[in-house]
């Protein structure tokens, strides 16, 4: 009886349990969190990637209709590649209209990635990534 | 002691420092060192376990060891995190450069370019990565040139953390007439 009484409202091993709370309720959850981070910055660099690709398409093709062809094929082909499901993507590629020698084409993709990836739980909220990039096609290309 | 004298405490013992009431419940053998009394009333002999000596010497250990282990370990998953990232880097960096080299020689550029951005940003990593490049058609009539880097990241802090095994892939559209 006496030794159930010091188990309950003695301090022995406090010290022990505290360390142990702390780990498990503070430090792994920051330490989750933390790693989660880079995965946001990862989606943007996708994007980055795949509207570069996008535009260079359209800059580089001998026409406008495949340019956009070529230019989404290649958008949807980047992101598939790397985990994004291409259907969930919003592609705006404006090669038909811009087209010319001399002008700037632009590719633009736009999507929506978990805001935190905590590790190990799960995806918490969203947010929509939109990345853009303009292209030169080159004024005295031949076709 | 005479703090405690000047606080009127001054039943405590000289020889002891127990209180008159910790006296009571010690177990004081002339000649032999006290037991605490909680430890004594439950039974614990004295020294090891039933004082409380070192208690904060041990809890600081504890808590520098765990402290320490926990950011080795996080040090850890950030590198390899980072080692990813340039390994992803390596493959795009490759795949841009194989893209703009002449007929014939994309696959060649592309690994080389890649090899050279792993070497400089992935200098950890670089035995366990690998990088692979080919020509490939878009789907749509036109050509690009991906790259595909491969790797076995090793805990930088070897034993704290598993490898973690990484395929990364880019392309890029190969300018046409080159």
């Amino acid at each position: 009886m006496n030794g159930l009484r010091l188990l309950v409202i003695g301090q022995k091993g406090s010290g022990a349990v505290e360390l142990l709370l702390v780990t498990a309720f503070i430090l792994v959850p920051a330490a989750m969190l933390l790693l989660g981070l880079p995965a946001l910055l990862e989606y943007r660099s996708l994007g980055d990637a795949a509207a570069r690709e996008a535009a260079r398409a359209c800059a580089v093709a001998p026409d406008p209709a495949a340019g956009q062809q070529r230019a989404q094929e290649t958008a949807r082909r980047m992101l598939g590649e790397r985990g994004l499901d291409p259907q969930q993507v919003e592609t705006s590629i404006d090669c038909s209209q811009e087209w010319a020698p001399g002008s700037e084409v632009s590719a633009r993709i736009s999507y929506i990635v978990p805001a935190l990836r905590i590790l190990g739980i799960g995806d918490v909220g969203s947010v929509r990534v939109s990345r853009s990039y303009r292209e030169k096609i080159q004024p005295y290309r031949s076709r | 002691m005479k703090i405690l004298r000047l606080f009127g405490s001054g039943d405590t013992d000289d020889r002891t420092g127990l209180s008159p009431a910790a006296r009571r419940g010690s177990r004081i053998v002339p000649g032999r060192r006290p037991t605490h009394p909680t430890a004594a009333a439950a039974g614990y002999p004295a020294g090891l376990l039933g004082g409380q000596r070192g208690a904060a010497a041990v809890q600081v250990l504890l808590s520098i060891a765990v402290g320490l282990l926990f950011t080795l370990t996080l040090t850890n998953a950030l590198l390899m995190l980072y080692g990813r990232s340039a390994l992803q880097h390596a493959a795009d960096a490759g795949a841009r450069a194989g893209s703009r080299a002449g007929h014939g020689n994309e696959t060649a550029v592309c690994r080389q370019a890649a090899n050279r951005v792993i070497a400089d940003l992935a200098a950890l990593f670089a035995g366990h990565a690998a990088a692979s490049c080919r020509t490939a058609g878009d789907g749509a009539g036109g050509q690009l040139v991906a790259a595909v880097v491969q790797a076995d990241l090793p805990p930088v802090f070897d034993g704290l953390g598993p490898r973690w095994n990484v395929t990364l892939r880019s392309a890029s559209v190969r300018e046409p007439g080159r």
